[in-house]
């Protein structure tokens, strides 16, 4: 009897391995809005920016804007010109692409609010290309002036992402700040500025 | 047993003695089968490692593909069996040291793709040191320094091809391995090379804050005395200011190399701060001497100031391999010492065991031929940096790791000692002989157990234990670059004729991997 019922165990032993050990094998799956894991993209992996953190920095940005004096009198006007002037990475992070899809997501925002028209960036790119320019991160308010009369904007929206970067006993913590500002190329005014914070960190 | 009573004494020994020799024959054989068939991965790719320490890497590379059952180091496997993924990314190593640079960067994308990283952010059950310790059954797992030099090795590949593009996408993602480092491991050293080459990848594709984040990247690691001019080269386009890079700037602005044409705001940034007293904090500063100082009776290479009709060549030597994993046998006691609070279960059941010992997986080194690297272009003696020190990198993740799997290793001893006890237990409870039956039985399970137990020896072993880099600004047109390396196996010179175009680059890799 003992020895039927090791038998059996041991049998049971050796079907159940193999399932115990497929279940701890990693898979891909798919997240996001319409999948069966629409909060994939709520938790943090590491301290840089995110698809969920750029989003939430845009909308108060937009928010902020939108509710301002000066989105009241873009409504109110013949539909003003404005371009985007590349925001200035100024962390030590390597977050040029996510600089980037913020770039766009600005682009996207106004295209489809219908205030404002937009001058495409790739002809932006050519203008500064044909008058031997180099754009870079930083704001030129006298190219910008330059650029702003041959594209024909009459606003620039520009924006800088600054970080302070903290560390204490193996934690650590980025808080981050995304100003966005509106500048009329003809006087070079700053017509609207705003800002909106997110922090991210590694406790243990 | 009721019926048995009856029967002669003699006769009962007999069958009981038979009963025990089969059991002891079919245990020594499954021992002996269990030890051969269980041979480590260090034991299964020695004969590799044996070629690389002759200088023959392809012959090494020859040993791999008969390890992947292929003809040649053009193919891949069929099918992916156990450890295959690991043996793909030992040969994109020789690939590179042969100067295969193509099959090199394809095998190092599978290997990139394929393996999986050791996650050292999520060990709150010891999960890492029961990995580490003696899941050999599982798939291979990297260590992050391991999985972020994959990139910064193909990067290596990219660049002597010429091929921006493709380097970008490996400094990309060396980025994320890196920055992973930074979050979970702050402490250590984490591969400088890396983010040099990154940064000498953005320099060229004209980002220059990108390339002046990661030169400083590189500096938080270590000085480098070969960033200076491209510093203040890059500074002059960009406007990327960490403390490093101010400290590798001039204390009076230079006139910028290139200048937009129509550039009349001021600019932005605070002007650099002086560089403080030699008595002052402990700073990094640009060296400007060279690991081994320049090579004796040959001049220094000039600095060009005609940028224009200038190209640059980039010099990279790697010597040496990283350690491997060999299994190693410490006392019990000085085991549970070295554990601490990692070991889980009854540590007084050790004490019936049959085994005093404790079998862990501990690095050790590769008898070193070359260890140092010097280069001279046209005649003229370079500065050749130690970029990364791989060895030192890889041995302080280990440490750092190695309570755990000391304690993972007694864990799975008490489960073991457990085991036998229960077999003694059950032994004992035979008649006549019940004693030694149980002595046998524990000894038995206790020892076929150990004899499965193999440490996971799984390693990167062709990962190269030293980097070092050299760079100069050389008239566009044909150079020959001369890198010889040294060390106690004697010295080795190796000649490259390169092409440099007007505004271009060169990269010169030496691979000795021994």
């Amino acid at each position: 009897m003992r020895r039927t019922s090791l038998v059996r165990s041991l049998i049971v032993l050796s079907l159940a391995a193999p399932v115990m050990l497929g279940g701890c094998k990693p898979k891909a799956i798919r997240g996001g809005e319409g999948t069966e894991n629409p909060d994939l993209d709520e938790g943090a992996m590491g301290t840089g920016l995110d698809r969920k953190d750029l989003d939430d920095l845009m909308k108060t940005n937009m928010t902020a804007l939108m509710a301002s004096p000066l989105w009241a009198t873009w409504r109110s006007s013949k539909q003003p010109v404005i371009a985007i002037w590349p925001i200035k990475n100024d962390t030590s992070e390597h977050l040029d692409d996510q600089m980037l899809t913020l770039l766009s997501d600005m682009e996207t925002e106004f295209i489809n609010g219908g205030v404002v028209s937009v001058v495409s960036r790739e002809r932006q790119a050519e203008m500064i290309a044909e008058a031997n320019l180099q754009q870079t991160g930083d704001f030129n308010p006298a190219m910008a002036a330059q650029i702003g009369r041959q594209i024909g904007a009459q606003y620039f929206v520009t924006g800088k992402l600054q970080a302070v970067d903290e560390r204490f006993d193996k934690e650590r913590r980025v808080q981050y700040t995304l100003f966005l500002q509106v500048v009329e190329v003809e006087s070079s005014i700053v017509k609207f500025q705003t800002k909106s914070e997110r922090s991210k960190a590694i406790v243990r | 047993m009721t019926m048995m009573r009856g029967w002669p004494r003699s006769w009962l020994r007999g069958w009981l003695r038979g009963w025990l020799r089969g059991w002891l024959r079919l245990g020594a054989g499954c021992l002996v089968a269990a030890t051969l068939a269980c041979a480590t991965y260090s034991e299964r790719t020695e004969a590799a490692r044996d070629e690389l320490q002759r200088g023959d890497p392809a012959g090494a590379a020859s040993q791999l593909n008969k390890f992947m059952k292929v003809r040649s180091s053009e193919q891949l496997p069929n099918k992916w069996k156990k450890d295959f993924e690991l043996v793909v990314l030992e040969r994109a190593m020789i690939l590179q040291a042969i100067g295969d640079h193509e099959t090199s960067a394809r095998d190092f994308e599978i290997a990139d793709k394929q393996l999986e990283l050791l996650d050292i952010a999520r060990d709150g059950a010891g999960k890492l040191g029961k990995y580490i310790y003696s899941d050999s059954a599982t798939k291979f797992k990297t260590s992050p320094i391991e999985k972020m030099s994959i990139n910064a090795m193909n990067l290596c590949n990219y660049l002597v091809q010429g091929d921006l593009q493709g380097a970008r996408i490996e400094a990309k993602r060396f980025t994320v391995m890196r920055n992973y480092m930074r979050d979970y491991d702050p402490e250590h050293e984490h591969n400088a090379f890396g983010s040099y080459v990154a940064g000498f990848v953005f320099e060229h594709l004209g980002q220059a804050d990108e390339a002046l984040r990661y030169y400083d990247e590189a500096l938080q690691e270590r000085e480098f005395g070969s960033l200076k001019a491209p510093i203040e080269r890059l500074a002059a386009r960009g406007s990327y200011r960490g403390e490093r890079i101010e400290d590798y700037l001039p204390s009076t602005p230079s006139a910028p190399v290139e200048k937009p044409p129509v550039e009349t705001s001021p600019p932005a940034e605070t002007p650099p701060t002086p560089m403080p007293a030699a008595e002052g904090p402990p700073v990094q500063r640009p060296s400007t001497t060279s690991e081994l100082g320049a090579l004796s009776g040959i001049p220094a290479w000039p600095i060009l100031a005609d940028a224009a009709s200038s190209g640059e060549i980039l010099v990279i030597a790697k010597t040496g391999r990283v350690p491997y994993k060999v299994p190693k046998r410490i006392p019990i006691g000085l085991a549970i010492g070295l554990a601490g609070a990692f070991v889980t279960g009854d540590t007084t059941l050790l004490e019936y065991g049959m085994f005093k010992v404790v079998t862990y997986p501990e690095l050790v080194a590769h008898d070193t031929v070359f260890d140092q690297a010097e280069a001279s272009i046209g005649g003229h003696a370079l500065d050749m940096e130690l970029a990364t020190d791989v060895t030192g990198e890889i041995v302080a993740e280990y440490e750092d790791m190695k309570p755990k799997i000391i304690g993972a290793a007694l864990t799975r001893m008490i489960a073991r000692a457990a085991a036998a006890e229960a077999g003694r237990a059950a032994g004992n409870q035979a008649e006549g002989a019940g004693g030694l039956i149980g002595f046998l039985a524990a000894a038995a399970i206790e020892g076929t157990m150990v004899a499965l137990d193999k440490p996971d020896t799984r390693s990167w072993t062709t990962l190269p234990a030293r980097i070092h880099v050299a760079r100069a600004m050389v008239p566009a047109g044909t150079h020959e670059v001369t890198v010889t390396v040294r060390g106690p196996g004697g010295m080795e010179t190796r000649r490259t004729r390169v092409k440099v175009a007007a505004g271009g680059f060169a990269v010169v890799d030496v691979t000795t991997l021994r």
